[in-house]
């Protein structure tokens, strides 16, 4: 059996939407499993075998259960929230949603005798495996006969009011004062004095009266952030390990060093009392009376102080000894997790089967690791495993959990397990925390397809290099082509509003945005897509198709006035609107969290790039037509003519936009280099208005908060 | 919609007799409330439980204090539960669960007095044996001779219980040649012999257990009380609800320092439905508050009910004063529960100072009827009842039979109640007993036999019922300890008992106790049938004894209980739920006992001139009402008897009562008319 998930009902930053976290089992069991020839490349080299040869392995990336967000989202939270109730066994009143408590004073009503009261809730979701051999004693009192024929079991432990009517007569005193007088602080001193009781009910909402405890269940053990709290924690580390494996598994060889410490200690006792003892008797004596008193001086070497003091740890570095405080602290914080892994395991007891569920909770690993170190830390945590059960006979039935804001350990668990499985996510949405747990099945860009699609491979490939900017940003930008991905900060960078957030900008080369559709829409955060509208255009008013690089000569570069009959070739407008048809197409897409922006009509004609519409938006920009006749001083002088009318780009933006194809990445550095250097503000060129929109639709998705 | 409105001139009259109520805690003076049917007596209750709580919470935590609610039944907990919601300083339980709370944690005490009851046990069969004429034959043996015959039982123990429901004749070719030969006379009567052995068994296990509990063995250190057996196991340590109260009564009779716990951890102590409250509950109420004062602690003991609704005669009824003296009196007039015409005809049937008024001002609109008719026209009549009440599921009909036969008819099963009716130990007198224990909707007071069917019933039901908590059928840790694989087959197992009989039933059940290795299993068989030798045979012989005090031994045991045996499992069903209560139908079926501290829309009484064996009581009732014949006691007392029962079911009806009398008008006819108003003659 194994933690399938856990939600939180009005628990802190979690209210009641949103707020389940599901976990992977992960059983820690040596399996002769085939490694398969992964033919996606993106798995980390380190972690590649070869062969195909049988070899017995454990692999925890997969078994893992990954909780990431940015700070203050809630990871710590889920963890606190585990703790509290397994080791500590109750909640306070701090530990309410605050939110919820003032909803909830708002609504009270006096004269309503079946008034709701004030409760915290958490539900405990257990998988029991089929032909599992787990003892299930502690998980009979929730189960219905239904629950037999299932596989699932809910605990709920409820945190709520030990005396209802006591808290109702408090409440009437309250209001009696009048509702105006009923202010939050002194409700919350209210519920402050009130007592609170943990019970338990199975998911018929039946109280279970027994005195079972979630303690009974599970067990957690939680590695914190911050562990490293002397220049010795290895040492006492590894010291709590050897010390359990003396008494545990080498009893005889502890028997006879205490032995030979007795002897030492003996020896030891005789000679300080022959040569010491004297003297300080006759010292002390000096100082004060001695008549009824006599010193004793006695060896005491006992094995704990043994270990504690005599044993030194250092690292071999290249055959040079290191000691333990010149080690970087962040090897000691990898040595120290596994070292409390090692203990976790050495302490595991051996038999065949199960009555708890084990939680390991890793939090924050990445604390003082450089990034590769980072990258590493799943692949480094999966040999130290697999060595150490090497070792045993035992299966450990244990769960890991790691919390993180280390997008390289969401890298290195994306890639050493090839999914996005296990995965929870947290952000945040109108000050309540938000849990989205994903999965394949989830992403994959299209729905009905499966994790070997094309698409989903290039997701995954794409993605490597991109995971921080998604998944700890605020709002991303999509956009098509290098000059945007180059120009577009700088003004994000002017905005106000904008610039306190982390707004990331992918550049997805050819329009893709879609593929990423699914995946932004499972994060929930505000997603700008920024495309063309790729207007397919007949032959005979195609000037240079975008497509083609092999300029055809046309001499007519048709400006489009029109979109009627027009259809377009993008990708994503076809996915996101339903058909190609841009007759009757809006200005904008807006999907929940996506909106997807376009070309517009610019000054009468509709733009094919970024650039075009840029050079028709800023058409008489000095700027603007200072770089285009940089670049193409012919085309330039051929275009606005010898006494130059700016108004001539206008009816000339597709040619421009032909004839700057071949040099769009020379344009938008020069244009970037420009606008960075020019102090004027009017002078800069404006961004076309569908730009614009989309940076307000942003602005406007934050404000939110 | 009546009953809705109440004018704030009479809420607070109502409050203040409530205060007066509150007054006397605050003073902790112990008090009586008293007040007729329906007056919100529950209401009642419940507002004293929330004034404690509110006025002393603080105080009651940082001592560690508690308030006890005591209430007649689990559903009347459950029911006051519900109202007050959570508490952490209100225990609501019956009166057996509370005492044996409070004394089970006094195992040392519990020890002694369980060796006494053990010691006295044995010295009655010693004494029975020594004295009783059944047993001459064998006090003429001497005494190696008696020893040796019980040895030779004792090895042949399993060949006995095997051959015990066999006919007289084959019986006794069963057992060993030695017994037959050297023990002859003893053999000669079979009934007798059974009878001499079974003692000598019981004998040697109340000594054995004695033995035990000296010499400190594992299971022999504490006495256990479980609410779901209403018999004494005394040699497996386990006590009745009888027991239980004897136990705590000489407990607290015996030990100051038990009072004084009492009352330190329940310094109120509020009793629901007092007038059925069993005599000894009411001393220990009474001890505990004469040694409050004496010490000079605080109690506060309020009683709430009506002494005019005892209709058990177990209970205290109007002798609670004698019993507790110096109670303080509040009475309540207002009704919460019915419409003025139902009132009105309470009041007259109930004809003494009590005149209860609706404290509603919209309480007009109930109807109230008397029909005259015999016994072929009940069902018609019912029929009647339903079409003019629009009666469904959510307006059900409710109907109150005089006789026990007619609800087990109309509920379903007429054969459990006719095999139990005709069984030996309810004949003649123990007669009274069989509406107790087999129609009681409160399991404690079912009969032996009778509560294992409950038992048997409720497992075989419970495992085919998907919302059903696992952890009542696998009720402690004991039974638990298994893997998800074993709980499936187990459940598989349960699940797959059948029969169309009680006796196929129970040969599935004991066959697969037999074969199976599941020791869950074996636990929950062992804990349905909870009897020594858990075999087919084993569960006839029980059957036998608990049912019949002599039997004709030329009979076999299958065909003494066959009726019993042969009952069908659908109908055994249908007592099942009828004792639960846990269907939802349009017509529910009640005997009158049944339905006190309930409240139905609709109800029709069929009533006649006896209460089942009572013969006359009702015509009595009607015959003396309004005179005076408090100078003939015995007939006072019957009267009263009639009166208090026909109060109940009456008050029983919110809006809509229909009486329907099946026997003679004869010179009855004015007064019934006087109570009811005029009769109409019903007729097909």
């Amino acid at each position: 059996m194994y933690l399938k998930s856990l939600k939180l009902i009005n628990y802190r930053k979690f209210s009641v939407k949103q707020n389940e976290i599901e976990f992977i089992s992960s059983k820690l069991v040596k399996t002769d499993k085939k490694i398969e020839n992964q033919d996606d490349e993106n798995i980390i080299e380190d972690l590649e075998v070869a062969s195909n040869e049988e070899i017995s392995d454990v692999d925890v990336a997969s078994d893992t259960t990954l909780i990431i967000g940015k700070n203050n989202a809630g990871k710590t939270t889920i963890i606190t929230a585990l703790d509290t109730l397994i080791n500590h066994g109750k909640f306070g009143i701090n530990d309410f949603n605050y939110r919820y408590l003032q909803q909830y004073l708002r609504k009270y009503n006096v004269n309503d005798n079946k008034v709701d009261l004030p409760f915290i809730e958490c539900v405990f979701t257990v998988e029991l495996e089929e032909n599992s051999d787990d003892r299930i004693s502690n998980l009979i009192p929730f189960m219905l006969v239904e629950d037999v024929g299932s596989s699932e079991l809910k605990i709920c432990v409820r945190y709520e009011i030990a005396d209802a009517s006591f808290f109702k007569s408090e409440m009437e005193k309250l209001f009696s004062e009048g509702t105006e007088q009923v202010t939050f602080s002194r409700f919350f001193e209210l519920l402050g004095s009130t007592d609170f009781d943990l019970n338990y009910y199975d998911k018929n909402e039946n109280k279970i009266d027994s005195d079972f405890k979630i303690s009974n269940l599970i067990e957690l053990q939680c590695i914190k952030a911050n562990h490293l709290n002397s220049d010795h924690c290895l040492t006492e580390a590894f010291n709590k390990i050897i010390k359990y494996r003396y008494e545990h598994t080498f009893p005889n060889e502890k028997k006879e060093i205490d032995k030979k410490l007795k002897e030492v200690n003996r020896d030891l006792s005789v000679n300080i009392s022959k040569n010491h003892t004297d003297i300080v008797q006759r010292v002390l004596e000096k100082l004060i009376s001695m008549e009824h008193m006599g010193v004793q001086l006695n060896a005491d070497i006992t094995f704990d102080k043994l270990l504690r003091d005599l044993i030194k740890y250092e690292y071999i570095e290249e055959n040079a000894n290191v000691p333990e405080d010149q080690f970087g602290l962040g090897y000691t914080n990898l040595v120290m997790i596994i070292a409390t892994i090692i203990d976790y395991i050495e302490k595991y007891p051996d038999s065949s089967f199960n009555s708890k569920i084990n939680l390991i909770s890793i939090e924050e690993p990445e604390t003082y690791m450089h990034p590769q170190m980072q990258e590493l830390f799943i692949k480094n945590i999966n040999e130290a495993i697999k060595f150490l059960l090497s070792s045993k006979n035992k299966n450990v039935n244990s769960q890991i959990i790691i919390t993180t804001h280390s997008s390289h350990i969401l890298n290195s668990k994306i890639h050493s397990a090839n999914t996005f499985n296990n995965i929870c996510y947290l952000s945040e949405n109108q000050f309540n925390a938000v849990a989205v747990n994903l999965n394949n099945k989830r992403i994959v860009p299209k729905e009905n397809e499966d994790e070997k699609s094309e698409e989903f491979r290039f997701l995954k490939k794409h993605i490597k290099y991109k995971v921080s900017e998604l998944f700890f940003s605020d709002a991303a930008i999509f956009v098509e082509g290098f000059a945007e991905d180059l120009i577009l900060p700088y003004y994000i960078e002017k905005s106000e509003k904008l610039n306190k957030r982390y707004i990331s900008i992918f550049n997805i080369n050819g329009a893709h945005g879609f593929l990423y559709k699914r995946l932004v829409e499972a994060l929930g955060i505000p997603v700008l897509i920024i495309t063309d509208l790729d207007i397919k255009r007949e032959d005979e008013e195609e000037g240079e198709s975008i497509d083609d690089n092999k300029a055809k000569s046309i001499a007519s570069y048709a400006q489009i006035d029109s979109l009627n009959g027009k259809k377009t070739t993008n990708a994503t407008i076809i996915e996101l609107k339903g058909d190609s048809n841009l007759s009757n197409i809006s200005s904008y897409i807006e999907k929940d969290n996506l909106y997807l922006t376009y070309q517009g009509k610019i000054n009468g004609y509709y733009a094919t790039s970024f650039e075009e519409a840029l050079i028709l938006t800023n058409y008489n920009n000095e700027i603007i037509n200072n770089i285009l006749k940089e670049l193409k001083p012919r085309i330039y002088a051929h275009v606005v003519g010898t006494v130059p009318d700016y108004r001539k780009n206008i009816d000339n933006s597709y040619k421009w936009q032909v004839k700057l194809a071949n040099c769009k990445g020379e344009f938008a550095s020069k244009l970037l280099y420009q606008i960075v250097n020019e102090d004027l503000e009017e002078k800069i060129p404006q961004l076309p208005k569908y730009i614009s929109d989309g940076l307000n639709w942003i602005e406007k998705k934050l404000g939110g908060k | 919609m009546g009953l809705s409105k109440i004018s704030n001139e009479d809420l607070d009259k109502e409050k203040e007799i409530l205060n007066q109520l509150f007054r006397y805690s605050d003073k902790f003076e112990s008090a009586v409330f008293n007040s007729g049917a329906g007056s919100g007596k529950t209401f009642a209750l419940v507002e004293c439980l929330k004034y404690i709580v509110e006025k002393n919470r603080d105080r009651l935590k940082d001592h560690n204090q508690k308030i006890a609610c005591i209430t007649y039944t689990n559903v009347a907990a459950n029911n006051i539960k519900e109202q007050i919601g959570a508490s952490d300083i209100v225990d609501i339980t019956t009166i057996h669960d509370r005492i044996w709370h409070i004394i089970s944690g006094q195992q040392s005490a519990l020890l002694s007095l369980h060796i006494e009851k053990l010691d006295n046990e044995v010295e009655e069969l010693d004494e029975q044996l020594l004295n009783n004429s059944d047993y001459e034959k064998y006090r003429e043996l001497n005494k190696d001779l008696q020893e040796h015959f019980f040895q030779l039982m004792l090895k042949n123990k399993n060949i006995y219980n095997k051959a015990y429901h066999l006919k007289a004749k084959e019986f006794k070719d069963a057992m060993p040649v030695e017994i037959r030969e050297d023990y002859a006379t003893l053999i000669s009567n079979v009934s007798k012999f059974k009878g001499l052995v079974d003692k000598l068994f019981k004998k040697k296990r109340d000594l054995d257990c004695l033995e035990k509990i000296i010499k400190g063995e594992k299971g022999y250190k504490e006495v256990s009380y479980d609410p779901m057996y209403n018999r004494d196991r005394l040699d497996k340590m386990r006590i009745s609800h009888d027991t239980l109260l004897e136990y705590g009564f000489t407990l607290i009779q015996k030990y100051p320092k038990m009072r004084q716990i009492v009352i330190d951890s329940y310094p109120y102590i509020l009793i629901d439905e007092y007038q059925d409250t069993a005599n000894i509950v009411v001393k220990i109420m009474n001890s505990i508050e004469q040694y409050a004062k004496e010490i000079k602690h605080d109690i506060f003991i309020a009683y709430f009910g009506d002494s005019l609704q005892n209709i058990y005669d177990t209970g205290v009824g109007t002798k609670l004063k004698q019993l507790h003296p110096n109670l303080a009196t509040v009475t309540k007039l207002y009704n919460r529960r019915s419409y003025t015409e139902v009132i009105d005809v309470a009041n007259k049937v109930r004809n003494d100072e009590i005149h209860q008024k609706s404290i509603y001002s919209d309480s007009q609109g109930g109807s109230v009827k008397l029909y005259s008719g015999n016994q072929a026209v009940v069902s018609k009549f019912i029929d009647l009842c339903v079409k003019q009440w629009d009666i469904d599921m959510k307006n059900p009909l409710h109907c109150l039979f005089a006789t026990n036969q007619m609800v087990a008819d109309y509920s379903g099963f007429s054969n459990v109640y006719m095999a139990f009716k005709n069984a030996g130990v309810y004949q003649g007198i123990g007669y009274k007993q069989l509406n107790t224990e087999l129609l009681s909707h409160d399991i404690i007071r079912l009969g032996k036999v009778q509560s294992l069917l409950y038992r048997l019933i409720k497992v075989y039901t419970e495992v085919k019922e998907k919302k059903q908590a696992l952890r009542d059928i696998l009720p402690t840790v004991e039974f638990r300890n298994m893997s998800f694989v074993d709980l499936k087959n187990l459940i598989i197992m349960l699940q797959s008992l059948k029969g169309n009989t009680l006796d196929e039933l129970l040969v599935d059940m004991l066959g697969k106790y037999k074969m199976s290795s599941d020791k869950t299993y074996k636990l929950i068989i062992e804990k349905i049938f909870d009897i020594d030798e858990i075999s087919y045979e084993g569960v006839l012989k029980y059957f036998l004894n608990s049912l019949y005090d002599s039997y004709n031994e030329e009979m076999e045991t299958k065909q003494i209980i066959g009726e019993i045996l042969n009952l069908k499992i659908t109908e055994i069903l249908c007592w099942f739920h009828y004792v639960n209560r846990d269907e939802n139908k349009e017509i529910y079926y009640h005997t009158f006992h049944s339905t006190k501290g309930l409240e139905y829309e609709n109800v029709i009484i069929i009533l006649g001139k006896d209460f089942g064996q009572d013969k006359g009581l009702f015509e009595l009732f009607f015959k003396e009402y309004g005179k005076d014949i408090v100078q003939d006691l015995p007939k006072h007392e019957r009267y009263e008897r009639g009166r208090n029962i026909l109060y109940v079911v009456v008050t029983r009806a919110i809006r809509n009562l229909r009486i329907l009398y099946i026997d003679d008008l004869d010179g009855i006819k004015d007064n019934m008319e006087k109570i009811f108003g005029k009769v109409e003659a019903f007729s097909i």
